[in-house]
């Protein structure tokens, strides 16, 4: 267990400290009510057995029925309020974590699954629930029982106080413990055997093509996720055990207190020192205080599963975030430079890139060429502000992009990614999150643009037809047209074109990017490319090789250098083509 | 409450099921005569005033009875768990399988974060329902009864009590159920909704961030945990009003009972040690149906689950996959008046396709996006049905599961590649471990086909991990991983979906390079994207709108000056 972690999860929890104290106290009272209960009916029919007047009786049954009546609504407001204080604080942490990986992403996060975000953000945080259930409540009522049962015997019989503490703290602390400790390492194993279970699914699903050509990997695939999940359920299975195990000793050593404390009082009986009516008492109060040692393992458990995906979280929440300024700052000018920008990939050694200056000033139109790997994306990236350099700067307007809020830039500067996301989601959704304001008519006009208006009119609900999972209704090259209607929305004084013509079909290519390059005449338009074609009308060409740039200039000037790169992959697509 | 899919898994393994309820009713048995022990202690300790060394006796038979009935749960709840894990592994496994019998094109329509989690927590409820509330069930039934028969000659008063409250609890689940069932299900409907949402957004945060709406998806999250949150409460306050009712119902009979009793000791028509046996037994007789109260709207979450899983297992299989291995020799595919429509669509995608592909004979299939190529392709591979017509295998239907292991017969390299979470040279083989041997062999076919050299910038060349968790590659470097594959595995068919993407002109020269050497080799049917490609082929198809207009040699096509011809000036304009 970890001090921190815990610390971290309970400074979660102070803005609703009172709630949670009132909440272990009724639950500390819920059991003390029904102790009451039976303790009331115990002396009521030994008193009874006496055969005294009826009046007599009267105050034993009425205190019978107020705890019978106490108990029951006691335990429901317990169980109301804190559900409602754990869900409120899930719900906080969901947006915590979520705001934490949208200021990190993507450059801090790769080597990240998507399968483990999405545990994460979904399955740590449902798990913690278990914590603000029980971490606080149920020790708290514990000790409130263990406190009145001990009073309440001192009275009575003080020598069965002893049994009480000893078997309460074997019922409640130790054995839970023990349980723990024995279930610990197969517990983390269930988790990992749930993780490869969930990332063999994602892939299973999304490359099924691919194995149905291959019977046998499909097979294979198939076999290695059934050896996860009964591997899984094997491991429940154990665990399942041994908490049965703990609780049927819970059980017997509440029943042993019971007879323990009998065994010590009707000594006392016989000696006159306990009256006889209070026998029956003793046992039952004995008995019923072990209810709350009986809620104890599992409690245990959850609660160190919990604090295990407290720590998960806890360290995305440690990984150091990039200081965002959220204030619209004033631009001078509409310039991008960058300085002496370096980039590695986290978590790989290899420098990405090196030693980038470069100025674009506003209305220029560039290129970054080069073989795949150069690095002609991840400096786009860096340009669109996604990622963020490791060395030197990069400015837009005279303000660095660490004091740009993160709207100003994306409105600013709009970005065409390779692959952009389509969400689940309806097609006019998918469209709006360009730009919210949007009209119909506008909408209408770039699907037009894209030549996407006739395929959505075939679609069953035409604008409203949900696009299915990374839009998978579409076809790759409307999936591109489709972000570059994205793009049409916006309205940015900088357009960068991360391969715009990929993905789309031949007979689009020319069209598309001639709507691009015409839409972007009056803005500041970065383009990468492997197509060396549409490059003759641009100011300036940068050429990447290994993270570096190392040719510049216009086509014609670096078409016409003897021994240029450009000029040698220039002649090369002139054969092909 | 009592969900018939969920119980028909029982029926699978019955006897698991049968012992664990034998034992619950032993284990009452003892229960019993434990409290009637306890009960004659504290009788002849107070009212007999027999002394600690006469009871003795009593006192470790009480104990003894005890172990004995903490063992019998023991055994209780392994086999109760026991069942669960059967059933666990046999949903998981149908789950799994079925979602490769239903096929791509039915999986592409589900959202990967909502079959994640009915594959996992889904199934996950159903231990609660299995463990503990099916038992439970069972066991509230069973044990009050038998606590009736043993209270009633003792008592017949208290047990007239137990009799007519015992069935107010299961009338008011009921009652509680019905108003429940909705919101419950709703409940798992928005479980699903938050799942799939937050998948879909941490899936898309690079989009989100680059349109400038990232940030109140914050909100959005904020607002969608928080109607989960109101959701969740409104559904667990019903559950807590049901179980509170039940406590109601169970401390009160209690009260009634113990009261009755003392009332009628008073008037000396009451024996002590039955009076206490009895107000012992009360709390246990209402236990069973109390904590089946508790697991109650556990179950109405295990039974929504099911409802979905059910609905999922029980989808009608469009396609049926022999996975028989049979061998035959390949002489050809023949199209015969096929039609295609695509579920929930009204336009036929593909009308009355007619053509054949013989063994050693490679076709190209060209057309504008939308003509309906890749359908033919989807067709050819057997991923989907068609709506009218048939296709043919040397003759036979393909779908009639007479040929057996079509699909493997084919390297398929399609437009959108899927790159598994293992490294490079384990995708082109597709398992994982390779031997030496292998490796050594996909090594040589890289260098062959340029792939070794377009993944350069790999760190660790063919061993980079890639797809999920690794490194993203792109569309010419995973072309190019998929025509290494069409080497290694030498099958005697090539599908082939040409990449679209712009490839680096040295991963270009590189993919053209492998797949004329793959073409001069093999049976092909391509969708050709590239002109250098077309001119490689015995045959081109020319598909417009859903129809194939043209066929022949390339040269032959752009003389009749049609639709071939329109392509092609169409492309270099």
């Amino acid at each position: 267990m970890n001090p921190q972690n815990v610390k971290w999860l309970f400074s979660l929890l102070k803005p609703y400290r009172g709630w949670v104290f009132l909440g272990a106290m009724l639950s500390g009272f819920t059991i003390c009510a029904n102790m009451g209960l039976l303790a009331t009916s115990a002396v009521l029919l030994s008193k009874a057995a006496l055969m005294p007047p009826l009046l007599w009786l009267m105050t034993l049954i009425t205190g019978v029925r107020f705890f019978g009546i106490a108990r029951a609504l006691l335990r429901y407001i317990e169980r109301l309020l804190n559900h409602s204080i754990a869900y409120r604080i899930l719900g906080g942490l969901r947006v915590r974590v979520y705001k934490k990986l949208e200021n990190l992403v993507p450059d801090r996060l790769i080597g990240y699954t998507e399968g483990m975000f999405y545990r994460r953000m979904l399955l740590d945080i449902e798990v913690l629930q278990y914590f603000y259930l029980r971490a606080v409540s149920l020790p708290l009522a514990f000790f409130m029982v263990l406190i009145c049962g001990a009073i309440f015997l001192s009275f009575f019989a003080h020598k069965a106080i002893i049994i009480l503490g000893v078997c309460m703290f074997l019922a409640g602390i130790v054995v839970p413990t023990v349980i723990r400790k024995s279930t610990r390492s197969a517990r983390g194993e269930s988790a990992q055997k749930r993780t490869q279970l969930s990332d063999t699914f994602l892939d299973y699903q999304h490359g099924l093509v691919d194995l149905l050509m291959h019977p046998k990997a499909l097979k294979n695939w198939q076999e290695k996720m059934n050896k996860y999940h009964t591997g899984l359920v094997d491991v429940q299975f154990f665990v399942g055990k041994l908490s049965s195990l703990g609780d049927r000793t819970i059980t017997f050593l509440s029943h042993l207190t019971m007879l323990g404390a009998l065994a010590v009082a009707v000594p006392l009986v016989q000696t006159g020192r306990l009256e006889g009516v209070y026998l029956a008492m003793v046992g039952m109060v004995v008995w019923v205080a072990f209810e709350a040692a009986e809620a104890m393992p599992k409690a245990i458990i959850q609660v160190g599963d919990s604090l295990q995906a407290g720590e998960e979280l806890r360290k995305i929440e440690e990984i150091e975030t990039p200081v965002r300024q959220a204030t619209e700052q004033k631009l001078s000018s509409r310039e991008i430079i960058l300085k002496d920008v370096s980039f590695q990939y986290h978590q790989k050694d290899e420098i990405f890139l090196s030693n980038i200056n470069l100025t674009v000033s506003q209305g220029e139109h560039i290129a970054f060429v080069g073989q795949s790997g150069s690095g002609k994306s991840s400096l786009a990236r860096l340009i669109a502000g996604l990622w963020q350099c490791d060395d030197g700067e990069i400015s837009y307007g005279g303000n660095a992009y660490t004091d740009l809020g993160r709207a100003q830039l994306a409105r600013e500067i709009a970005y065409l990614e390779q692959k952009s996301t389509i969400f689940h989601a309806t097609m006019r959704e998918n469209l709006l999150l360009a730009n919210p304001k949007a009209t119909i008519e506008q909408l209408e006009k770039v699907l037009k643009a894209v030549d996407l208006w006739d395929a959505v009119q075939l679609m069953p609900e035409k604008m409203e037809t949900i696009l299915a999972e990374d839009g998978s209704r579409l076809s790759g090259g409307q999936r591109q047209r489709l972000s570059i209607a994205r793009l049409l929305l916006k309205n940015p004084s900088v357009v960068i074109l991360d391969e715009p013509t990929q993905n789309l079909d031949q007979e689009y290519v020319t069209q598309m990017m001639s709507l691009l390059l015409n839409w972007s005449r009056d803005k500041t338009l970065i383009l990468i490319t492997h197509d060396l074609k549409f490059l003759q009308t641009l100011d300036s060409i940068y050429l990447l090789q290994h993270g570096k740039i190392i040719e510049t200039g216009s086509h014609h000037t670096l078409i016409n250098i003897p021994q240029g790169r450009y000029r040698k992959l220039y002649n090369i697509m002139k054969k092909q083509f | 409450m009592i969900n018939r899919n969920l119980i028909s898994e029982i029926q699978k393994t019955p006897r698991l099921f049968f012992v664990s309820v034998f034992l619950s009713v032993f284990s009452a048995f003892l229960l019993l005569w434990e409290y009637w022990l306890i009960a004659k202690i504290i009788q002849n300790a107070f009212l007999d005033n027999i002394g600690i060394k006469v009871l003795k006796p009593i006192f470790i038979q009480a104990v003894v009875v005890l172990t004995l009935r903490m063992i019998t749960d023991y055994f209780d709840d392994l086999y109760a768990q026991k069942l669960v894990g059967v059933i666990q592994k046999n949903v998981r496994s149908r789950i799994i399988q079925k979602v490769a019998l239903l096929g791509p094109s039915y999986m592409e329509k589900k959202q990967s974060g909502a079959m994640l989690s009915m594959l996992l927590d889904g199934v996950d409820t159903l231990e609660t329902y299995f463990r503990s509330y099916l038992p439970q069930l069972i066991k509230s039934l069973l044990i009050p009864t038998l606590f009736l028969l043993v209270v009633s000659p003792l008592d017949y008063i208290a047990s007239v009590i137990f009799f007519l409250t015992l069935p107010l609890i299961p009338f008011f689940m009921i009652l509680i159920g019905k108003w429940t069932k909705n919101a419950s299900e709703r409940q798992w409907r928005l479980i699903t909704q938050l799942s799939g949402y937050l998948q879909d957004v941490l899936r898309g945060l690079e989009t989100l961030v680059v349109l400038g709406r990232s940030e109140e998806q914050g909100n959005k999250i904020e607002a969608i945990s928080e109607a989960y949150r109101v959701s969740t409460l409104r559904v667990q306050r019903w559950a807590f009003i049901s179980s509170l009712a039940l406590e109601l119902i169970a401390t009160i009979s209690i009260a009634l009972v113990a009261v009755s009793l003392g009332l009628r000791l008073v008037s000396g028509e009451m024996n002590y040690q039955i009076a206490l046996f009895t107000l012992l037994l009360a709390p246990e007789y209402y236990k069973p149906m109390r904590s089946l109260g508790s697991y109650f709207h556990v179950s109405l979450d295990a039974e929504a689950a099911a409802t979905d899983i059910y609905a999922f297992l029980n989808v009608s299989e469009e396609l049926t996959l022999k996975i028989k291995d049979e061998s035959f020799s390949f002489s050809d595919l023949t199209f015969e008046n096929v039609s295609y429509r695509y579920p929930e669509t009204k336009v036929y995608a593909v009308q009355d396709i007619n053509f054949r592909l013989k063994a050693g004979e490679s076709l190209a299939m060209v057309g504008q996006s939308g003509s309906g190529k890749s359908t033919i392709m989807q067709l050819a591979l057997g991923l989907i049905k068609p709506t009218k017509g048939r296709i043919l295998i040397n003759g036979k239907d393909m779908h009639d599961g007479q040929i057996g292991h079509w699909q493997s017969r084919i390297s398929y390299v399609p437009q959108k590649p899927y790159l598994f979470g293992m490294s490079i040279s384990e995708n082109i083989a597709m398992e994982a471990n390779l031997d030496q041997t292998k490796k050594k062999r996909i090594e040589k076919l890289a260098q062959e086909t340029g792939l070794s050299e377009s993944i350069l910038n790999c760190p660790q060349g063919l061993d980079t991990l890639v797809g999920q968790g690794g490194i993203e590659l792109s569309g010419g470097q995973q072309e190019l991983l998929y025509l290494t594959r069409a080497f290694y595995e030498a099958r005697e068919i090539l599908f082939l979906d040409e990449v679209t993407d712009n490839l680096d002109i040295i991963s270009e020269q590189n993919v053209i390079n492998a797949l004329n050497n793959l073409l001069r080799k093999k049976t092909s049917l391509i969708i050709a994207h590239r002109l250098t490609t077309v001119e490689q082929v015995d045959r081109i198809l020319v598909f417009h709108e859903g129809h194939l207009v043209e066929q022949g040699k390339p040269g032959q096509l752009k003389a009749q000056k049609n639709y071939y011809y329109n392509l092609v000036k169409g492309e270099n304009s």
